[in-house]
């Protein structure tokens, strides 16, 4: 799984940090959604779809591995 | 009439993602979005900001792309309005005569801004369509200046858009402090004093009593006499639910459409969005909110509600808005009141970042915070904490 965020999107709810926090971060000032990283351990994945399917700006891209 | 569509009535904010919501629940019937309104679906919020600014190009204010939306599968009838609903009947009526039957319907028609008869001049600016924004960046140049009437969200907004780009920008409002009702007396007060560093004017606790064009600009006269002219004037007074098609049809509207604790209007009848009214769980009380989060939240949950894959618990996400004026990002989760008592969580009103709880009989109902998103989720956290106990037999 590969993830990317679009800042220009974002509007810094932080729904996604509340969710998985070792993937999703906030900028210090703005609340404007960073990432930790860009490739989720499995264990964070389902956490990470589930903040991708709440982002109220669909600004969180999950791009599932190839089966 | 075979009613196995959903009609949903608003292709705005509530009324688009209450369509993809539906097909993410995989629903598979037909979807008819119905809207007064034939402007493709733009973003309002960046409106009075970074859009106005001239910083946003045309194409991302789009909620979504041209692709995006066929894919969705639903038809949209553009630039037609609803002008009746019979609910006995399940259809709704066009203006053109035609009548749409429904399996379920979905009010979703947002609000309209007010423009009151004394300011209603042909040059007045309201804002809420992109042409409204396009109008009013022509304005948007250090040797022009602009009156704002009303210190809400959108009049603060546009007088910090505008005095970032170096224009005069005077300010009246009718209370005695900025974003009263909307964050209370303190954080107002802060809110304002940003302004005035920047150079904003404001009359508090003033009237426009009428407004007169002169040459290119506008003349405003208060209640107290004084005369403001400027090259333009906006008026941000508040707005006014989309409801005006709901006469005759039974269905109550009191501010809003007045819907139950699961946004459920009557039999089959749904709404979402700016224009609803409901009994809030963790309010106590009836609530109607324009927050564009809430309008997501919303359509989500109705969407699950006619699927039949959810939403058997009443909607009571925790409200949540954010405004952006100067390099000040205000966030706010929950129920700010004017009367409540506001505790410091972290600096102070008049320091570069601070966050706040808004405590009503020693309970949380409300975090707020400029530029510290941190603090504002750990507010959040307690609020819901809070507020929950309260909500408790």
């Amino acid at each position: 799984m590969k993830i990317t965020v679009d800042e220009s999107r974002c509007v810094a709810a932080g729904l996604c940090v509340t969710t998985e926090e070792t993937v999703f971060d906030q900028d210090e000032a703005t609340g404007i959604v960073s990432l930790l990283t860009d490739t989720p351990e499995p264990q964070a994945r389902e956490a990470v779809r589930e903040a991708a399917r709440i982002c109220p700006a669909l600004a969180i891209a999950v791009h599932e591995d190839p089966a | 009439m075979s009613h196995d569509a959903v009609v949903i009535v608003g292709g705005s904010l509530a009324g688009l993602h209450t369509a993809e919501a539906l097909r993410g629940e995989n629903w598979t019937g037909p979807i008819v979005v119905v809207d007064a309104d034939d402007e493709p679906r733009f973003d309002r919020p960046p409106m009075s900001k970074e859009y106005l600014a001239g910083t946003v190009p045309d194409q991302k204010l789009l909620l979504r792309d041209r692709a995006r939306l066929d894919g969705l599968g639903a038809t949209w009838l553009l630039g037609q309005a609803v002008t009746a609903v019979e609910p006995a009947r399940r259809v709704v009526r066009l203006a053109d005569g035609r009548e749409l039957a429904y399996a379920d319907l979905v009010i979703a028609t947002g609000v309209s801004p007010i423009l009151p008869r004394a300011l209603a001049v042909p040059s007045a600016h309201l804002l809420r369509r992109k042409a409204d924004a396009d109008r009013l960046r022509q304005h948007l140049r250090p040797d022009r200046s602009l009156i704002v009437i009303g210190a809400g969200f959108i009049g603060l907004e546009v007088a910090a858009t505008f005095r970032a780009a170096g224009a005069r920008v005077d300010v009246v409002e009718a209370l005695a402090t900025p974003l009263l009702r909307q964050v209370g007396p303190q954080v107002g007060g802060a809110l304002r004093r940003i302004h005035e560093r920047a150079g904003v004017v404001f009359h508090l606790g003033r009237q426009a009593t009428s407004v007169t064009e002169q040459g290119d600009g506008v003349a405003v006269t208060l209640d107290d006499g004084a005369r403001l002219t400027a090259d333009a004037l906006l008026v941000a007074v508040g707005s006014v639910p989309g409801t005006a098609f709901l006469e005759g049809s039974g269905l109550e509207v009191a501010d809003g459409v007045v819907a139950d604790g699961h946004l459920q209007v009557a039999p089959y009848v749904h709404a979402a969005g700016d224009v609803v009214r409901w009994p809030h769980p963790l309010a106590g009380r009836s609530v109607r909110i324009e927050h564009w989060m809430t309008a997501i939240e919303q359509a989500k949950y109705v969407a699950k509600r006619i699927a039949g894959t959810g939403g058997d618990e009443p909607f009571a996400a925790l409200p949540y808005f954010w405004s952006d004026q100067y390099d000040r990002k205000l966030q706010v989760h929950g129920f700010p009141s004017a009367d409540a008592h506001l505790e410091l969580l972290d600096g102070d009103l008049d320091a570069d970042r601070f966050a706040a709880v808004y405590l009503v009989d020693g309970r949380a109902t409300a975090v707020v915070a400029v530029n510290h998103p941190r603090q504002v989720l750990a507010g959040r956290r307690r609020v819901l904490a809070e507020l929950a106990l309260q909500e408790a037999p």
